[in-house]
């Protein structure tokens, strides 16, 4: 479709979404800021060239896709909730995290902001832009209440570091690789970024990472955009052993120079056994334990899997169990968010 | 996901391209800031293709990128060769460079 019938007609769908009931508020500034901004990039006199709308019609659409995804009263919570926690360590700017659930196994985490494109191409809008910047997370819909499941999207989110601050494509200028074929170049910025995103990935989650990587896909071979599951695996391992190893001092000279915190242990594993043996969800000390709560919830499955379970997961199946302490994990999670809230409030 | 990365990842040079394709379209006027963004860009690159080891908190994304690009890609080095900012891109150099741009930036979708 022409870039300018998308644009109106993604403008009257927002104007729809901000009238359902469950609308965050944040979120809503989002949507009229963006009807409002269609609005001018439709009237403008002279029109803005079609290549700047096709360009900011794409970024729509995928701001409608999320902003409606919040509208459901289906969004995950619990997971925005950890995301939000782990963004603020490495970006200064307020950010909005939005969440669309995918029909397929398919987690991301990534950047679509509008408002910069709209800063630097819409030179005749005056109207005020919104200051946070948008984050659009997808999550399979199936796992919507499975938090530990969603452990890969500590992995998306070192992507996520990495695409808004090129930590790897520094590496490349730190540490290049001379002599190879375009194609080669390509697989090893790939495997680059996988490696980082895992290790990322390790400092929040911790084991829980490797679990992941092995539970999705334990047998791959290297490929053009993913290195080995085993080789993947051994990188994570000597982290989590507290090694150094080149792969990452290479990372961390990339961080230190874009001014990036370091790679480091940034979760505490909680005790969570006491309350899951007895079915309570567990009370969350702080940030650290709330990263924490995915390798604790991970390692507390492998346990009721090797049948040294409570008694309550012993006579149920293991459906049951999974979504449990899924369960138990995400009302933990939440009464981590309740009491925090509580806490801001002035007495 | 833990498969493929997300195709944004080809996208940070969107504005940087975004401009050479406006001049390419015939257009004589840029919105300013986009001017600004390309120049920085630009500028920034420079400095890193000759010098990696000048990476600082305050270097944009972008400008790392297209570094990187240009010290790969012999095509896109000569395209740019001349241009010191946007003033410098005349129609045919603004096609010239999109051309070495293009090749990656249409794999990613």
């Amino acid at each position: 479709m022409h870039p300018r019938t998308d644009l109106a007609l993604l403008a009257e769908s927002l104007a729809h979404l901000s009238k359902t009931p469950y609308f965050n508020r944040a979120i809503e500034k989002h949507a009229y800021a963006l009807i409002d901004v269609i609005k001018h990039a439709l009237t403008s006199s002279p029109p803005y060239d079609d290549e700047i709308l096709r360009s900011f019609a794409d970024k729509v659409w995928t701001c409608h896709r999320y902003l409606q995804g919040s509208t459901t009263k289906e969004a995950p919570y619990e997971i925005e909730y950890c995301m939000r926690h782990a963004i603020s360590d490495w970006l200064t700017d307020p950010c909005l995290v939005t969440t669309a659930l995918t029909d397929k196994k398919d987690f991301h985490l990534k950047p679509g902001d509008p408002w910069d494109f709209v800063a630097k191409t819409m030179d005749r809008y005056t109207g005020q832009l919104p200051q946070e910047k948008l984050i659009f997370i997808g999550v399979p819909r199936i796992y919507k209440h499975m938090p530990l499941f969603c452990a890969a999207l500590y992995h998306e989110l070192g992507h996520f570091v990495d695409l808004a601050r090129n930590v790897t494509d520094v590496t490349f200028l730190t540490h290049p690789v001379h002599g190879v074929s375009d194609g080669v170049q390509e697989v090893l910025q790939n495997h680059r970024r996988e490696h980082f995103a895992d290790l990322f990935a390790a400092c929040y989650v911790g084991s829980a990472i490797v679990d992941s990587i092995h539970a999705i896909n334990p047998h791959a071979d290297h490929s053009n955009t993913h290195p080995a599951t085993a080789t993947r695996i051994e990188v994570i391992r000597s982290f989590l052993a507290g090694e150094d190893f080149d792969e990452l001092s290479m990372y961390q000279g990339a961080l230190q120079k874009l001014g990036l915190p370091r790679l480091e242990q940034r979760y505490a594993v909680p005790a969570i056994e006491t309350a899951f043996d007895d079915i309570r969800p567990y009370t969350v000390a702080d940030t650290p334990e709330l990263h924490g709560m995915m390798a604790a919830g991970w390692s507390y499955l492998g346990k009721v899997k090797s049948g040294d379970g409570p008694q309550w997961a012993a006579d149920a199946n293991q459906l049951d169990v999974v979504r449990i302490v899924n369960d138990l994990t995400e009302k933990s999670i939440r009464n981590a968010s309740i009491r925090s809230l509580w806490n801001e409030v002035p007495q | 996901m833990l498969a493929a990365m997300p195709s944004e990842n080809n996208r940070r040079l969107e504005l940087f391209r975004l401009a050479l394709v406006l001049i390419d379209r015939g257009n004589r006027e840029l919105p300013h800031p986009l001017s600004l963004h390309f120049d920085d860009v630009l500028h920034q690159a420079r400095i890193l293709s000759d010098d990696p080891s000048a990476v600082s908190p305050d270097v944009t994304p972008q400008a790392v990128q297209l570094a990187n690009d240009m010290r790969v890609y012999e095509g896109l080095r000569d395209a740019l060769a001349g241009v010191n900012s946007i003033g410098d891109v005349s129609q045919p150099v603004a096609h010239e460079v999109l051309r070495n741009l293009e090749p990656r930036l249409a794999s990613a979708y």
